[in-house]
């Protein structure tokens, strides 16, 4: 299911900047009575972003990142014809990713 | 043969420490010294492996000074002194201090944009690391409506 991440890239002087948009809760879950624990958050915990298969960027995130997380970053020296895909995967064992090629 | 106590007890002690490495190896996630950290500096200790950040001007942190709504505040870090390697940003109010690390490899520039969740007013503090040094900015933010009080 490759519906939840669409990216987004712009050529800039040097290289490119890519925009992505992940379609995910982020739910911070709820406070347990007492301990002040949250439980039952469900969260992405980890995005890979990988440049012709080598990972360049690692984002750990905590319930801290908005719903529907936004990122943009912006990568040296990309080509036309590069692949650049995007990976997520969350505390409850969900994932997806999307591939992109430059242009 | 049978299973004597004391080998089935050192058997399921192995495992489990196995097993738990295992699930630490494959899971890059933030180490959950970040989640149970009973305050802030304990937070960007275990996520950051120091809290000792210089406040440098070459690290930009770029987020409204006060927002309505603390379920999404969009906020950028440029940091420009080299290969940044990781960025972090932590609000100091927040259940969860630290809202997230990001590693980059050399192809990467020292620039993130997202939007975070703000519990309430607080510091809103932005690390970056570039060659073992880890320099900080830091921006109050004005918050009117927590973002922690929904889904």
């Amino acid at each position: 299911m490759a519906d939840s991440i669409k990216i987004k890239t712009v050529q800039v002087a040097g290289g490119i900047e890519v925009r992505a948009l992940i379609n995910h809760p982020m739910s911070i879950g709820l406070q347990g009575k007492g301990t002040g624990k949250f439980v039952n958050a469900h969260f992405i915990e980890e995005v890979v972003v990988a440049l012709n298969g080598k990972t360049i960027l690692e984002g750990d995130w905590s319930t801290g990142i908005a719903s529907n997380p936004y990122l943009m970053f912006r990568v040296r020296g990309a080509m036309p014809g590069d692949k650049l895909r995007l990976s997520w995967k969350d505390n409850k064992g969900n994932s997806d990713s999307q591939e992109t090629t430059l242009v | 043969m049978p299973i004597s106590r004391r080998t089935f007890v050192r058997a399921s002690l192995v495992s489990t420490t196995l097993g738990a490495f295992a699930a630490r190896s494959v899971n890059a996630a933030l180490p959950a010294a970040v989640f149970d950290a009973p305050n802030p500096t304990a937070a960007i200790r275990a996520a950051m492996g120091s809290t000792e950040a210089v406040a440098d001007e070459r690290v930009r942190l770029s987020i409204p000074d006060r927002v309505e709504n603390g379920d999404v505040v969009p906020v950028s870090v440029t940091a420009d002194f080299g290969h940044v390697q990781r960025i972090a940003l932590v609000a100091d109010k927040n259940p969860l201090p630290v809202i997230a690390v990001f590693r980059f490899t050399p192809e990467v520039e020292g620039f993130i944009a997202t939007r975070i969740r703000l519990a309430e007013t607080c510091n809103v503090m932005a690390l970056a690391e570039s060659g073992g040094k880890l320099l900080t900015v830091s921006k109050p933010v004005q918050v009117m409506i927590g973002g922690c009080g929904s889904d």
